[in-house]
């Protein structure tokens, strides 16, 4: 294939391209990658003059025992589990119908802006719309019966609700644009030769549409899943966490146990966790991207 | 010759059907518009017309929101007292910086995995994409531990690495599958016709640049959205608008108009970005896979 | 079995019209082809048959029924589409039994006919593959299975042999003309390969532009083209055009047709049906009406040279030019020529065809 023309000097070419970027990676990537498993298996001091002490794997013996860090978890997978079913049911109906209607294009732009906006900046509106003095929403909720006294982001129990339902006002169109990129992929003449056969329109939506549609509803869900374990600005400005943990998916534990109270050694350890999981999704997704059904439509 | 859509005939349940999507689609568009709608509206208000509310239940009270007398003072307050037009500078100069390097870098890169054939391309691929993927917050410490020690920590370039450490994998992958569908004859025939290498490499760009824009696109979207990044390691000297806008808010006597404002200014450049190149947003978002 | 008839049937895509003023009938258990080029409208007529496109206006009616309203699942009808539209995701025995499923017919039957069908089309070997895995004649052969199981009322095909090779179109042609004969079924057939048409259909339709421009069986339509269009369409080599100027000839009772060095005398037939036109014309004759020879023996040769020659095998080609034009002769392989030899040519005078200057309709 490329290295047609001289092997040698080809394969030499090649290296000089990569060579700028894999340096510059490896040195803002791989090297704090070690770095964090360093710190992970030491008590890390925060001062100069005290060195870091050895502890092996007591940082994450400590993680088993820590209720805080299996809650943590649970909450993220409430989190991401219902963001999820929110965001794909919404954005699938969206997408439906949407699709081929004469405002398709400027409303999808319309749609598009959620997205636009610094997800900090979304906790922080969002928390001017909760606020129980003068939020809009709250009042509107509270003039519906649906919630009476205290705020959504102030009790326990809604918390949670509170900040799924803005992560779905912001992201929900991207689950639409992805399936309107896919609904437009289906072809047109296996849906034709259904309606022949007999079937009428649901029946075409789940044998011909549907199964048309699986890999990019594969890939929207991964990607969503990836992004609810990165992105926590909005939670971290809507709740910090609150109130007493309820919302504390544990990104944000992660970041009060390194950031807040500056216990490195073993934010360490709970980052290497998550790493580890982190790229266990990734590795789905790159095998879901490299897949031939996607590309070869085009 | 045959219409576009699949035809539909006109049955109870399609009317029904009809008539409920207007109103799903009417609802969603309402609800999607409204907080930023209330943003926009907030930032121009007084700061006592901001908390006017109607009594709980009194709907005909809505109006109440748009009674006042707008005001731009809190865009002039952002940008006097506030030094905001450093900040939105800052969150500039990260960006295209961030876009700039990533793209030099990352094209080159791409292009050498798209044609370069050598034990262990998959798992270095692979490994270039990861480091996108890692929860910001999982490798924070280390990153700020290694930007302090080269004294990188609260400058304009430190903040511009630090999002290359995002941007340019990101790059890398979506250039890749750019390069991979342009035929190496190409560049073939212009060697033939007596470039060098380099030469032909320079003139297929021009073939993969739906994916550059792409790639500019999302690169300056999330650099200039990001939160996590710029508040630690940009502390100090780098502020940029998120940033800025989040620390406006103070434990007592939050400036909810200048807040709004500071949102507006954020949110606004980007949203007219998404206006512009809507074309590659999926393509982007998706890293690729999708094509818009 | 079901007779089709369109009335006054018209369909606009926005603003343009794709068929306009279609009225034709097909009955039951006939085979009729429509016949014309890309966009002449004749898949807008299949899919309107189909209920795929709405009908602008005008109506179709199975056995004097209005079907308009109808969406395609209630029309009983099946149609082979051009690019087999085959499921991907099911094997060659649920994509045939699809259909059947979707209307709650019995397991057993439902085997029973699709294996009825498969060996008629000589498939029973695939029906556990998938779509992915056949060639294209297997493919097609599996989507006119899909069409044959279900004993539709009507059978709608729409270009289903395009994309096979020649060899495999040759021999389908045979085989869907058979397979028609013995199901009985009222067929409706649309392509742009006229060989296709004159083989296989009882009665051809032929469209230009939306506009129906003769029906009539393959006989007619080749021997009696109604306009200059559709002779020119119909048969291959395509047939022959020359300007000719009709006037009396040397007898008062002598209608000729004259261009350049040519004159041809009228028929009795066709000088009846001129009816006493004179004046400018367009003569049609074929090139197997044509003769060529080396020598002239009467005033019906006209002389010429050889401009080109191509030996078929079982029939050679020559293309003569004279003083009127070039034309094109189809003779025996044993023709012997070169370019640009002097050769004759004559006209069998029962076998040409005046079509009006202006509008291409047919004078004779």
């Amino acid at each position: 294939m490329p290295a047609r023309l001289n092997p040698a000097a080809s394969q030499r070419y090649y290296f000089y391209l990569l060579a700028p970027a894999v340096i510059l990676l490896a040195l803002i990537s791989l090297y704090p990658f070690f770095w964090l498993i360093y710190m992970s298996l030491h008590q890390v001091s925060l001062s100069p003059n005290q060195p870091d002490v050895w502890i092996g794997l007591e940082n994450y013996m400590k993680l088993f025992g820590d209720k805080r860090f299996l809650a943590g978890w649970r909450r993220l997978a409430i989190y991401s589990a219902s963001c999820m079913t929110l965001q794909l049911g919404l954005g699938l109906l969206l997408a439906l119908v949407l699709n081929n209607s004469r405002y398709e294009k400027p409303l999808v732009t319309v749609f598009l802006m959620p997205m636009m906006m610094a997800p900090v900046i979304a906790g922080l509106v969002w928390f001017y719309l909760y606020n129980g003095t003068f939020g809009w929403y709250n009042w509107a909720l509270q003039s519906l019966g649906i919630l009476s006294g205290k705020s959504i982001l102030g009790s326990a129990d809604t918390a949670m609700i509170g900040i799924v339902v803005v992560d779905t006002w912001q992201w929900t169109p991207l689950i639409t644009l992805i399936v309107l990129a896919g609904l437009k992929r289906v072809p047109q003449d296996q849906i034709e030769a259904h309606m022949v056969d007999g079937a009428g329109s649901i029946r075409n939506f789940f044998s011909i549409v549907l199964p048309n549609l699986y890999p990019f509803l594969l890939i929207a869900v991964l990607l969503r899943f990836m992004d609810n374990f990165r992105f926590i600005d909005a939670i971290l400005r809507l709740t910090g966490g609150g109130p007493a943990d309820a919302t504390k998916v544990l990104p944000v534990y992660l970041f009060e146990v390194s950031f807040t109270n500056f216990n490195l050694g073993y934010g360490a350890a709970i980052a290497f966790t998550l790493l580890v999981v982190t790229i266990l999704i990734g590795l789905v997704l790159v095998r879901a991207f490299t897949q031939p059904s996607l590309r070869q439509k085009d | 010759m045959a219409s576009k859509d699949i035809v539909t005939y006109r049955t109870p349940a399609s009317v029904l059907a009809a008539v409920a999507s207007v109103v799903f689609v009417v609802v969603f568009l309402l609800w999607t518009v409204l907080p930023l709608f209330i943003m926009f509206v907030s930032s121009i208000k007084d700061l006592l017309e901001a908390f006017k509310l109607p009594a709980v239940g009194d709907w005909s009270g809505i109006g109440v929101f748009f009674d006042f007398t707008p005001t731009f003072k809190h865009y002039v307050d952002l940008f006097q007292d506030e030094k905001f037009g450093t900040y939105f500078f800052n969150s500039v100069v990260s960006a295209l910086g961030s876009a700039a390097i990533s793209v030099v870098l990352g094209s080159m890169a791409a292009y050498a995995l798209s044609r370069a054939e050598f034990r262990g391309k998959k798992d270095l691929f692979f490994w270039v994409i990861s480091t996108r993927m890692a929860p910001v917050v999982a490798v924070m410490v280390p990153l700020f531990a290694i930007f302090r020690y080269a004294g990188l920590v609260g400058t304009l370039p430190g903040l511009v690495i630090a999002y290359t450490t995002f941007n340019l994998p990101f790059a890398i992958w979506i250039l890749k599958g750019f390069f991979d569908n342009v035929p190496y004859e190409i560049e073939e025939a212009a060697m033939v016709d007596g470039s060098t290498r380099f030469q032909a490499f320079k003139g297929i760009i021009p073939l993969v640049s739906p994916g550059i824009g792409a790639f500019l696109v999302l690169c300056v979207l999330f650099a200039w959205n990001d939160f996590l990044f710029a508040s630690i390691i940009g502390s100090g000297g780098a502020k940029t608008l998120p940033v800025a806008t989040s620390g406006l808010v103070q434990p007592q006597n939050i400036q909810w108009g200048k807040i709004m404002a500071a949102g507006v200014v954020t949110t606004m450049p980007m949203m007219l970005l998404g206006l512009v190149i809507r074309r590659y947003l999926v393509t982007g978002l998706t890293m690729g896979a999708v094509r818009g | 079995m079901t007779k089709v008839k369109l009335v006054d049937v018209w369909k606009m895509y926005g603003k343009v019209p794709a068929v306009r003023d279609l009225s034709f009938e097909c009955e039951s258990g006939e085979f009729l082809c429509i016949l014309g080029p890309s966009g002449c409208g004749k898949s807008s007529t299949l899919r309107m048959l189909a209920g795929l496109e709405h009908i602008s206006a005008g109506d179709i009616r199975f056995d004097e029924r209005r079907i308009n309203d109808l969406p395609p699942k209630d029309r009983d009808i099946a149609m082979v589409f051009e690019n087999y539209a085959l499921y991907p995701h099911k094997t060659v025995f649920d994509n045939m039994a699809n259909a059947l499923k979707l209307r709650g017919m019995a397991t057993d039957e439902i085997r029973g006919r699709v294996q009825k069908a498969a060996d008629l089309l000589q498939i029973g070997a695939l029906l556990d593959r998938r779509p992915q895995e056949l060639s294209g004649g297997q493919k097609q052969r599996v989507a006119i299975g899909r069409a044959i199981v279900r004993n539709p009322r009507v059978f709608l095909f729409d270009e289903p042999i395009g994309h096979l090779d020649a060899k495999l179109r040759g021999h389908m042609r045979g085989e869907l003309k058979r397979l028609q004969r013995e199901l009985a079924t009222t067929t409706i057939y649309v392509t742009h390969d006229q060989l296709e048409a004159l083989s296989m259909a009882d009665r051809i339709a032929v469209m230009n532009e939306g506009v129906l421009q003769q029906i009539g069986t393959p006989q007619e339509i080749y021997n009696h083209p109604a306009n200059e269009w559709v002779a020119s369409f119909v048969g291959e080599p395509p047939m022959n055009f020359l300007d000719v100027e009709i006037g009396t000839g040397g007898s008062e009772t002598e209608v000729v047709v004259r261009c350049g060095g040519m004159q041809v005398a009228l028929t009795d037939v066709h000088r009846a049906a001129l009816d006493g036109a004179r004046g400018g014309a367009r003569l049609g004759i074929r090139p197997e009406a044509l003769q060529v020879s080396g020598t002239a023996d009467g005033p019906h040769w006209t002389a010429g040279t050889i401009y080109a020659v191509e030996p078929l095998g079982g029939d050679t080609l020559v293309e003569v030019a004279f003083q009127g034009g070039r034309v094109l002769a189809k003779t025996s392989a044993d023709f012997v020529g070169a370019m640009d030899d002097p050769i004759y040519v004559s006209v069998d005078r029962t076998k040409l065809h005046l079509f009006d200057s202006g509008d291409g309709r047919a004078l004779t």
